[in-house]
Order: C-alpha cells, then sequence, then structure tokens
C-alpha cells in the first residue's frame, strides 16, 4: 500500500483498536498488525501524533514491577472514527473513478 | 545486543532530540522489549528483531529528512566515490594524500593526549594537594587552631577541584567512545549495505 495512505489507515486503526478498551503498545502493535502492517517506529510517531492533535490521552500503570504506558481514546478520537467511515461512500466513489478510468484504455 | 545495549546505542543516536522527548522515547522501546521477553522471546532475540537503531531515529526526525552529522556527511561523500570510482581509486587517493593527512592526524592525536595530559596532571595535583594540607592541618593541630583550620579549607577546595576536573574528564571520555563507537557502527552498516547491494 501507498505510504501516505498506510499512515492515514493506521492512524484510524489505532484510535478503533482503542476505542473500546484502553491498550499498551505492544498489545496496540499485535492488534493492528492482524490487518495492516506496522512496526514500533512507524506507531511511534503516531502515537504522538494523535496525542498532540487530543485523539487520545496517556497514563501510566504499575505492571509487574515495571510501568506501561497505556492509550486511551478522547471524545475528539471517536468522533474521528465516525468521520472516516462516514467519508466511506466518497472513498468508494474515487476507487470507482479510478477503476473506471483505467478500465477504457 | 541485549536490551541496555540497545537502548543505550539509541540514547547517542537520539541526541538530537530534547531530553524530555529522549527519555520519553527510550521508555517506549524498553516497554516494548520488556513485553516482547514477556511474550517469551530472549532478550537477544527480542532487540534483533526490532528495526535498527538507526531506523528509528531517522523516522523521528523533523520532517522525515535525514538530518546528516559531519561524520556521516563524509561518510556519505566516500560511499559515491566507492560505487564511482572503486576501492583501488579510493587507496591511491589515500597513499597520495599521505603528506596532507598525516600531520593533520598527528595533530589531532597530540593536542587530544595533551589535553589528557594536563586534566590528569591537575587530577593528580589536586589529590596530593589536597593529602598535603590534611597533613599541614594534622602537624598544626596542637599549636595553631587558625593554622589548622586554614590548611584543613585549602584541602577541601583541593577535593572539590579534583572530584570536578575527575567528572569533567570522565564526560569527555564518555563522549569520545560514543563517538567512536557511532562511527565505527556506521562504518559496520554501510560496509555491510556495499556488499549486500553488489
Amino acid at each position: 500500500m501507498d505510504a501516505q495512505l498506510r499512515k492515514g489507515f493506521i492512524e484510524i486503526c489505532v484510535l478503533a483498536a482503542i476505542r473500546n478498551e484502553d491498550l499498551y503498545g505492544y498489545k496496540l502493535i499485535g492488534d493492528i498488525s492482524e490487518y495492516i502492517e506496522i512496526s514500533e517506529s512507524t506507531l511511534y510517531p503516531i502515537l504522538k501524533r494523535l496525542e498532540a492533535s487530543g485523539y487520545l490521552t496517556t497514563y501510566t500503570r504499575e505492571y509487574n514491577t515495571r510501568l506501561r504506558k497505556y492509550y486511551k481514546i478522547t471524545e475528539e478520537g471517536k468522533k474521528r472514527i465516525t468521520d472516516f467511515l462516514s467519508s466511506k461512500g466518497e472513498v468508494m466513489k474515487i476507487y470507482n473513478f479510478i477503476e473506471g478510468e483505467n478500465k477504457i484504455e | 545486543m541485549n536490551k541496555s545495549e540497545f537502548l543505550n546505542d539509541l540514547k547517542c543516536k537520539l541526541n538530537f532530540l530534547s531530553e524530555e522527548e529522549r527519555v520519553k522515547t527510550l521508555n517506549y522501546y524498553s516497554e516494548i522489549i520488556d513485553d516482547r521477553i514477556e511474550s517469551g522471546m530472549s532478550e537477544e532475540e527480542a532487540t534483533s528483531q526490532m528495526e535498527s537503531t538507526r531506523t528509528i531515529a531517522e523516522k523521528l526526525m523533523p520532517e522525515g529528512i535525514p538530518q546528516r552529522t559531519t561524520v556521516e556527511k563524509v561518510f556519505d561523500f566516500i560511499d559515491t566515490l566507492l560505487t564511482k570510482h572503486g576501492y583501488l581509486f579510493m587507496l591511491a587517493i589515500i597513499v597520495f594524500s599521505f603528506p596532507i593527512w598525516s600531520p593533520i592526524a598527528v595533530g589531532i592525536l597530540t593536542f587530544v593526549g595533551i589535553v589528557f595530559l594536563i586534566l590528569f596532571g591537575l587530577i593528580a595535583l589536586g589529590g596530593i594537594g589536597s593529602v598535603i594540607a590534611l597533613g599541614i592541618a594534622v602537624s598544626f593541630i596542637t599549636q595553631s587552631l587558625l593554622s589548622t583550620f586554614s590548611a584543613l579549607g585549602v584541602s577541601m577546595i583541593c577535593v572539590g577541584f579534583t572530584m570536578l576536573i575527575t567528572i569533567g574528564t570522565a564526560k569527555l571520555i564518555n563522549k569520545i567512545s560514543s563517538f567512536c563507537k557511532n562511527t565505527y557502527q556506521s562504518i559496520k552498516e554501510r560496509s555491510e549495505k556495499r556488499r549486500n547491494s553488489k
């Protein structure tokens, strides 16, 4: 998949993964990588950006004598998912257009 | 590489970040390595299956434009020369430019040597000074309280001075060694890459 497009998808995937449950980094990667290829170093800047934009917040909790950082979705984040899903029709239209133009040749 | 080696290496390569951002990033990777180990990997596996510290650092650079250090720029230049002209040409350059670079190399090495000689000299001087002053303080203890205390003060100052110089020297050695490590790592990665691309 195109790198730019993938980045955009990963952002929404991250938000979707923490939609119903707060997750920590390693679990997040495991959950998302079933659907889209992702590495630790790709995820990190995305998490930072999502936090800076207010789509998620973080908190640390002790686990087995060490600390784990958890990511929690905000209302803004939930809205972002809804907005993304509601643009499905628009996205499909673009796909159909590109497919159609590609066939004519 | 074990976990602490990996994190140390990463820390060196993240020197363009602020202290706060660097700590956050290291915490993130430390947590992931711990989680990988917990899921059944060995420490070595957990770090070796991670992306290279170089890739991690590059992805964190502003706007993804790799910010090259002077050393890396020099290496880039050497890389292009190597791919264009081959090893023999490079060898010839090194041999024929010997009269130019050898005095520079000797100069740099001499300078570093003198700096360390001075630093170690100062440490020794401070150490000896503090012991002598302490000796004087003890010898005056029955005769003059004023002399005892002034000698004791001098001894304290010497100790403080020695500690300061020692800390500075340790930091300098640390900087030089991490520079050497990074350079070595860089050369290794580049030569491997070149071998693979053939």
